[in-house]
């Protein structure tokens, strides 16, 4: 056990008293913003981003980590109640969840997110801590060709299975990756792509992306949806708690669960929603009664929310070893970490255990305080889908825009995000996945650098990116991840049967 | 839509190229220099845009779900009226203040879809503006602008 030595001096930072307060705070914004519909963890870390400028960097990871897995709670009680999922990976709660609900046992439901999110969570933090060191370890071997061909696979594996398009997947990364090439060359020193405009000289401001692709254009679909008359809230009724026979149903899944989140997550553009899907589907598979899925069976909710939480641990696996994001929400989460200018992978575990372990053994105090703030609070919390839409929709509005502004008072930044709401308005409504885009941002400069560093070494031959096995083996990945989506295409005409399944 | 978005890339790959191709290198640099990731990036685009339009090639029609006109008139009404509040807001808030133009956003924002409920409305514009203010440069020393109001601080 390598890490133990580290896992006990990261209790040490992550049980401060500050920052056992952010771990809640994180926590407790998380879960709200998991409630509110349509919003998710993306949008969400996107909009608090600005407000945790000035806190020591790792209160504020730790605060900013607490909403990620906070939101993939929360998201839960929107899919049970509003039949509304918080975001995408909530969407298969809505199956079982809702039906609970109109049942009665909205509460049997939300309880057994609560616990399952709880155990699998911490089934997957212990994953994450024991594989973080041979991760890394292996990870230092890594030169700028191996780089180049990880971050490669990792854009086509998003750009593959964040959509239902490989083609406009594509388009959305490697528009993310023309973006990120203006500003100045960090070689030659030479402007590109500024066209004049000095807030551009260090590159497109990350936080003017994010916020008005996802805070902003989410405000321009809740109007649509506020004239349409969408988000009518149920209300709660019955006991908040699960019958012994409930709880008897819902052990093997949120194992289960927990197993498959942590797995799917590692795996790049798999994230949460594969996760849940997989979970669904074997829980309907391994269930006597398969045809109560759908209609209200808790394994089909037990299952897929275990196998959310713990896809996030699992999708921090490569973000924290490798630098390497795997999902739109830990590309956000990397841009957090290289605006307070650390640069996540092998060197920082070396260089800084402290944060590195500090914020994984966080989440296991997180853990814990979701389950003791959701049990007892969740009728609390629901109270929050009563707010009133127009309100909501207006402080999402006002949070975002000052958030852009107040970083470097720079009202070019505030017309920059507008400029991308409307670009990310026309993304959703054309059905083009954000995630990859945002992931081309991340990664676009060391991309570049890792390119021109391999070409230097081979006197520029392009050949270096498949000169060794490590290479090879990505490049056959990268080729897997571009083909797989065409042959399940191909398999699920041939097999219609197997779409029954979910 | 789908050959509209493959000729939006053809449009925005070929733009790229072209600027790419003007970005001056010199002899002494490393061998790529500053332009041929761009220039790969570009010619990426215009292939993708190919696969795009092949795809909308090949899709199958589906019948569009019924829109009703009108509610979609009042959807478009919506968002260009929050839209062009938020520009507005952006123009002014250097000149006018924070406290005052966030208040006004709020309120305008609040008005139009909390309809009938101006007490409420009023109350917390008033009070998100103001905690907003009041928390970032009170407490987290931000410089926001207090422009017609600078005689708060």
């Amino acid at each position: 056990m390598e890490s133990l030595p580290y896992m006990i001096d990261g209790f040490a930072v992550a049980l401060q008293p500050t920052n056992l307060m952010f771990v809640f705070v994180g926590a407790l914004l998380g879960t709200i913003i998991g409630i509110l519909p349509g919003i998710g963890a993306t949008a969400g870390i996107a909009l608090l981003l600005p407000l945790t400028f000035g806190l020591e960097p790792v209160s504020a990871l730790i605060m900013l980590c607490g909403i990620y897995y906070g939101s993939s709670y929360g998201g839960t009680a929107a899919s049970v109640l509003i039949n509304t999922p918080g975001d995408g990976t909530s969407v298969i709660t809505v199956f079982d969840g809702y039906p609970m609900a109109r049942n009665g046992r909205a509460g049997a439901a939300l309880a057994v997110a609560a616990v399952g999110s709880f155990v699998a969570g911490t089934i997957s933090v212990i994953a994450l801590s024991v594989l973080a060191i041979p991760f890394a370890s292996v990870a230092l071997e890594f030169g700028p060709a191996e780089n180049f061909m990880l971050m490669v696979f990792t854009m086509s594996a998003v750009s593959a299975f964040t959509g239902g398009s490989l083609a406009k997947g594509m388009f959305s990364v490697f528009f993310g990756l023309m973006i990120a090439t203006a500003g100045i060359d960090l070689q030659s020193g030479q402007e590109r792509f500024t066209f004049g405009f000095p807030t551009l000289q260090d590159g497109v401001p990350f936080l003017s992306i994010v916020v008005g692709f996802f805070a902003l254009t989410e405000v321009l679909y809740q109007i649509k949806a506020w004239y349409a008359g969408e988000l009518k809230p149920i209300k709660i009724s019955g006991k908040l708690w699960c019958t012994p026979e409930e709880w008897r149903r819902s052990i093997g899944p949120i194992t289960r669960g927990g197993v498959i989140g942590f797995l799917v997550g590692i795996l790049p553009g798999a994230g949460g929603i594969i996760a849940t899907v997989l979970s669904y589907a074997t829980e309907k598979r391994l269930s006597k009664h398969p045809e109560m899925f759908g209609k209200g069976a808790i394994e089909g909710v037990a299952g897929p929310e275990a196998a959310n939480n713990s896809s996030v641990s699992g999708n921090l696996v490569p973000l924290l070893t490798l630098g390497i994001p795997g999902s739109g929400v830990t590309a956000v989460l990397l841009g957090a970490f290289i605006m307070y200018g650390i640069q996540p992978g092998p060197q920082l575990m070396q260089e800084q255990p402290a944060l590195v372990w500090g914020l994984i053994d966080s989440m296991y105090v997180g853990n814990v305080i979701l389950l003791v703030l959701n049990l007892p609070l969740i009728g609390l919390f629901v109270r929050i889908l009563y707010l009133p839409s127009g309100i909501l929709m207006a402080g999402i509005l006002v949070v975002a825009l000052t958030g852009v502004y107040s970083v470097n008072n720079s009202i070019t930044e505030v017309y920059l995000a507008l400029g991308f709401a409307v670009v990310g308005y026309f993304f959703r409504k054309a059905a083009i996945p954000v995630a990859p885009l945002i992931l081309g941002v991340v990664l676009g400069n060391l991309m570049e650098q890792a390119f021109r560093q391999g070409m230097t070494i081979s006197g520029g031959d392009p050949l270096i990116f498949l000169s060794t096995p490590v290479c090879l083996i990505l490049a056959a990945f990268t080729l897997f991840s571009l083909l797989a989506p065409t042959a399940q295409h191909i398999w699920s005409r041939r097999r219609p049967s197997a779409k029954s399944l979910v | 839509m789908g050959r509209s978005i493959a000729i939006a890339a053809f449009l925005i790959g070929s733009s790229y190229l072209a600027i790419a191709y003007n970005i001056p290198t010199r002899a002494a640099e490393d061998p790529v220099g500053p332009r041929m990731y761009p220039m790969l990036l570009g010619g990426a685009m215009l292939l993708i845009s190919m696969m795009l339009w092949m795809e909308a090639q090949r899709a199958v029609p589906v019948a569009a779900a019924p829109v009703d006109p009108l509610l979609q008139r009042r959807q478009r009404l919506g968002i260009f009226g929050a839209a062009a509040a938020a520009v507005a807001y952006a123009l002014t808030l250097e000149s006018v203040g924070y406290l005052l133009t966030t208040f006004l956003l709020m309120l305008g924002v609040t008005s139009a879809f909390h309809r009938g409920k101006l007490a409420t409305n009023l109350a917390v514009s008033l009070g998100t503006a103001t905690f907003l203010y009041v928390g970032l440069k009170r407490f987290l020393g931000v410089p926001l602008p207090s422009g017609i109001l600078s005689f708060l601080g």
